[in-house]
């Protein structure tokens, strides 16, 4: 997989826990701050990351995923790139 | 009994039953108000990740097969369990959670979090390893007592707890051995920052 692929299957599930339009969605926007996600939609989109990239995201992660490159530079050090 | 002892034991009783009624409460006024708590227990039990037999799950919750079947009969009806034969023995059935039961074991596993973070908040490092010395004394305790009465009826299931109840003992002993490791690295870390002012202050 690469990088480019787990930046799109990230974006497209972050608009969808957020409930916007993935254009919406900005490496650099604040989850909760930015685009309105409440503590649900954060565990919805780290079950469904999970789902799509067949990993375990621990809560002490979760914790440190604030941006959507974050996540992206988390998973991709995660699963084995192309 | 004398004023301590019933003190404890108030203490002890109260807490059980305050946790119990705060995890109600949180429930209820939640996003998974059609979870009773006893269902979000065998969520819990059950876990995110793997897939569990009827009698393992049984276990884990101290009930019997019978009263698991009625439960998960239930979660599966709501949409939050998935029961399906073992491909190698289709006598086994094998449990676990759908994508909203994970959603809702997360944000259950988060409240306990959030409540142990605020019961602990106020206690210094001394006070935390105490606090964990005192109860992982008072559950080993609790826990020969519980298997002493239980051991005729319930010797499979009691095997099976008491692997959990030492599961629990290693786990305390790890967090007890992490926080003397970060004592310690503190106490380094105090000493260098002390030996770099006293080399600034006599350089001075």
């Amino acid at each position: 997989m690469s990088k480019q692929e787990i930046s799109d299957i990230v974006t497209q599930t972050i608009a969808q826990a957020a409930a916007m339009d993935p254009a919406e969605v900005k490496a650099d926007s604040d989850l909760i701050a930015d685009l309105n996600m409440d503590s649900l939609a954060v565990f919805e989109l780290v079950v469904d990351l999970e789902t799509a990239f067949d990993l375990q995201i621990s809560d002490e992660d979760v914790e440190t995923l604030h941006t959507p490159m974050q996540i992206i530079n988390y998973i991709a050090a995660r699963v084995k790139l192309d | 009994m004398n004023e301590y002892n019933r003190t404890i034991l108030d203490l002890l009783l109260t807490i059980y039953e305050k946790i119990m009624l705060t995890e109600e409460e949180a429930l209820l006024k939640g996003h998974f108000s059609d979870l009773s708590k006893a269902e979000m227990h065998t969520l819990a039990s059950i876990g995110p990740y793997e897939q569990r037999t009827m009698g393992e799950t049984a276990a884990r919750l101290s009930i019997t097969t019978g009263t698991l079947t009625v439960a998960v009969d239930r979660l599966v009806k709501k949409k939050y369990v998935k029961r399906e034969r073992a491909t190698n023995d289709r006598r086994i059935v094998l449990l676990s959670l759908t994508r909203e039961g994970k959603i809702a074991y997360r944000m259950f596993w988060k409240f306990h979090t959030l409540l142990v973070d605020g019961m602990v908040k106020g206690l210094n490092e001394g006070e935390r390893e105490q606090l964990l010395s005192a109860l992982s004394l008072i559950d080993r305790y609790i826990t020969d007592q519980y298997y002493k009465y239980n051991a005729r009826e319930m010797q499979t299931e009691a095997s099976e707890g008491q692997d959990t109840a030492k599961k629990l003992s290693r786990r305390t002993k790890r967090t007890q051995i992490k926080m003397k490791q970060t004592r310690e690295k503190s106490a380094r870390e105090d000493k260098v920052k002390e030996a770099v002012q006293n080399e600034q202050a006599g350089n001075k």
